[in-house]
């Protein structure tokens, strides 16, 4: 790539919101606050870890950033073009750039189709231009890649497990050599012993291609054996975003605290006190000038209902979106 | 005398491939108030054994074995005899809180019916007995959550719900298969909690089945380990977890991102879970085991001792034990 140091993903104030069917002729429609004002940058070479609970918007960013889901407001770049106000012939080209991987490896493989095809298809939108030689070439490349033999492409996916159909899914992202690709959930849908093998990959191909993550995930482990940095989702807003070991040791934002505390430990502690987290995410639906995570807040204070905290910078690099810190 | 009492049970499952050996000689004794885990990967037989002890396998299935629940064997019963048991003595709570509840009843409606048929309650009883068993698993204001449907409720007060139900009749083995999988992290942190309160607080025995080392880790007394239908370690949770000898239970131990840890390589087991109607004969982890000598593949391994109440199934224990690196990564 010669874009080395450019941002590869560069979003400003990226907000997506969905009208609901009106409930009467004569009530205004409900809107759903899917993703409000979401800015961040993804170096070269980098990967960013997107964290939340279901609802939190985290899905919907990946598909904005995919430009498959229409902006409410914002700006995004990838490698300095905006994916949102291209011409759809353009943007088809521009596609080969920005590449995904979806959650369920039984969903997202045409049962129909070889694997061979599958992971080719990409090249036919991005690249039609290369001869039947060079395309049968770069499909054995990327298999050979993802840990799959050659002998594999004239097989359907019925015939490779879980962990295998996901290096399928993985290979067509990478077919059209692109400078990102975008991963949600990509491991969730697997065993533990299969998920470690995928993960293992994807930090291999990094080193190999440079290839650069946006990697949504609700299980934040995951994201820390992956990524260099991460951003906490709530409600449609990031809460906190930095580095990865910032995040996880230094946590400031009461949700990512929470969050952390959640997860089970490996080590029998029965009984464990947890910083327990009353009630669920509320309504999307529903809108208040206060802290999204008020309502659950075990710190909450009287501003923070009046008063939504803007991101600011608790060390280098490291913001957090709270009025305590 | 022992609550419940499983003897080498074993089920076999026809399918087009042949047949499918879910569960093969699986035995324990669960004591009252005793909470026994279940780990592991899909297809490994763990929901099959949770289904037999319930007398829920599909038709075909063949089940061998003994299953004694208070002296009683269950075995033994006939369907009109087991709806006796099932719900009443033994209950489950399942994975998937949508699509075990039913969508067009409400919620009372659900919990209120094991409730007038097992235990002859009237209605009047019944109902005042729904309300206070939905309060007591925090759906708070339940006069709201007992005219409520399904639908209406997210999955964190279904599976609330579901919980409901099941201690409706003070069951005295509950068996959780998957209890949280569905839910949020911090949901699943109160439902956890909410299981281990009642299970205490009841006396009950609880068998919790789960894919997440994890879960079982915070949850359980004692802790199984299943591969390919067989138990291949089983001891006390906590010298399980201090001194894992099944080179299976390092491999999944490692295998399993933690959040207290950098960036760097996971551990894997190479390979897949084997098919449970082609397994390999001898020992079935065998083909992915890194210490597999030829014994292995030819001979089945029996559970030998690794500690007090603490055994694994391995011809080659010792070195497993010794190349035990897994074990001190905490």
């Amino acid at each position: 790539m010669t874009f080395a140091d450019a941002p590869v993903v560069e979003a400003e104030g990226l907000t997506r919101h969905y009208t609901l069917p009106r409930e009467r002729l004569t009530a205004a429609p409900q809107r759903v606050f899917a993703l409000n004002q979401v800015s961040l940058t993804v170096r070269a070479g980098r990967s960013l870890g997107v964290v939340g609970e279901s609802g939190c918007g985290k899905s919907t960013l990946a598909r904005c950033v995919m430009a498959l889901e229409p902006l409410t407001a914002g700006t995004l770049h990838i490698l300095g073009k905006d994916p949102h106000v291209m011409r759809a012939w353009t943007l088809r080209r521009h596609r080969r750039n920005f590449q995904m991987v979806f959650q369920d490896p039984f969903g997202s493989l045409d049962p129909r189709h070889t694997v061979g095809r599958i992971v080719a298809e990409p090249l036919d939108v991005a690249e039609k231009w290369l001869k039947p030689d060079d395309r049968r070439g770069r499909v054995r490349e990327v298999l050979e890649s993802v840990g799959l033999k050659e002998a594999d492409m004239s097989k359907y996916p019925h015939e490779f497990s879980g962990g295998q159909r996901q290096r399928v899914a993985i290979a067509r992202a990478l077919v059209t050599r692109p400078a990102l690709i975008v991963a949600d959930e990509p491991v969730s849908a697997l065993d533990v012993s299969v998920q470690a093998q995928v993960l293992n990959l994807l930090q291999d191909l990094q080193d190999l291609y440079g290839v650069t993550y946006l990697l949504i995930s609700h299980d934040l482990a995951v994201v820390k054996y992956v990524c260099h940095e991460v951003a906490v989702m709530y409600l449609g807003r990031i809460v906190e975003y930095g580095p990865t070991e910032g995040i996880f040791t230094n946590a400031t934002h009461p949700y990512t605290r929470a969050l952390l505390d959640a997860v089970p430990k490996l080590s029998p502690s029965r009984r464990r006190a947890r910083s327990a987290l009353k009630g669920m995410v509320p309504d999307p639906t529903e809108t208040n000038p206060g802290c999204p995570f008020a309502d659950r807040c075990p710190l909450v204070e009287s501003q923070c209902r009046s008063q939504a905290p803007e991101l600011r910078e608790v060390a280098p690099g490291h913001v957090a979106a709270c009025h305590l810190v | 005398m022992s609550v419940l009492e499983v003897d080498r049970l074993t089920v076999a499952l026809p399918m087009v491939a042949g047949l499918a050996r879910a569960v093969r000689d699986v035995s324990f004794r669960l004591e009252r108030g005793e909470t026994l885990g279940i780990v592991g990967e899909s297809g490994c037989g763990k929901s099959m054994m949770a289904l037999a002890l319930m007398g829920l396998l599909p038709e075909g299935a063949d089940l061998r074995g003994g299953i004694t629940l208070n002296g009683c064997d269950l075995r033994a019963l006939d369907e009109k005899a087991m709806c006796r048991v099932r719900g009443n003595a033994i209950a489950m709570v399942f994975q998937e809180p949508m699509t075990s509840l039913n969508p067009v009843h409400t919620i009372g409606k659900q919990v209120i019916e094991p409730l007038m048929l097992h235990s002859g309650l009237g209605r009047d009883e019944a109902n005042a007995e729904t309300l206070s068993l939905l309060e007591r698993v925090g759906l708070v204001d339940p006069r709201r959550f007992y005219g409520a449907y399904p639908h209406q409720l997210s999955g964190g007060q279904r599976q609330r719900a579901m919980i409901a139900m099941a201690l409706s009749c003070h069951p005295e083995v509950l068996i959780a298969d998957e209890p949280t999988t569905a839910l949020d992290v911090t949901i699943q942190g109160q439902i956890l909690d909410l299981i281990r309160d009642v299970v205490s607080e009841r006396q009950m025995s609880l068998i919790l089945i789960s894919h997440d080392l994890g879960v079982i880790a915070e949850t359980v007394d004692r802790v199984f380990v299943m591969y390919g239908g067989a138990v291949v370690e089983q001891g006390p949770t906590p010298d399980v977890f201090a001194r894992l000898a099944h080179p299976y239970t390092q491999g999944l131990f490692a295998a399993v991102p933690q959040v207290g840890e950098g960036r760097r390589r996971l551990r894997t087991i190479p390979g897949t879970v084997p098919e449970l109607a082609d397994l390999p004969g001898g020992c079935t982890f065998a083909d992915r085991c890194s210490l597999a000598h030829e014994t292995c593949r030819s001979q089945v391994p029996d559970m030998r001792s690794v500690g007090e109440n603490h055994s694994a199934a391995c011809l080659r224990l010792d070195a497993a034990m010794a190349s035990s690196s897994f074990g001190s990564r905490r």
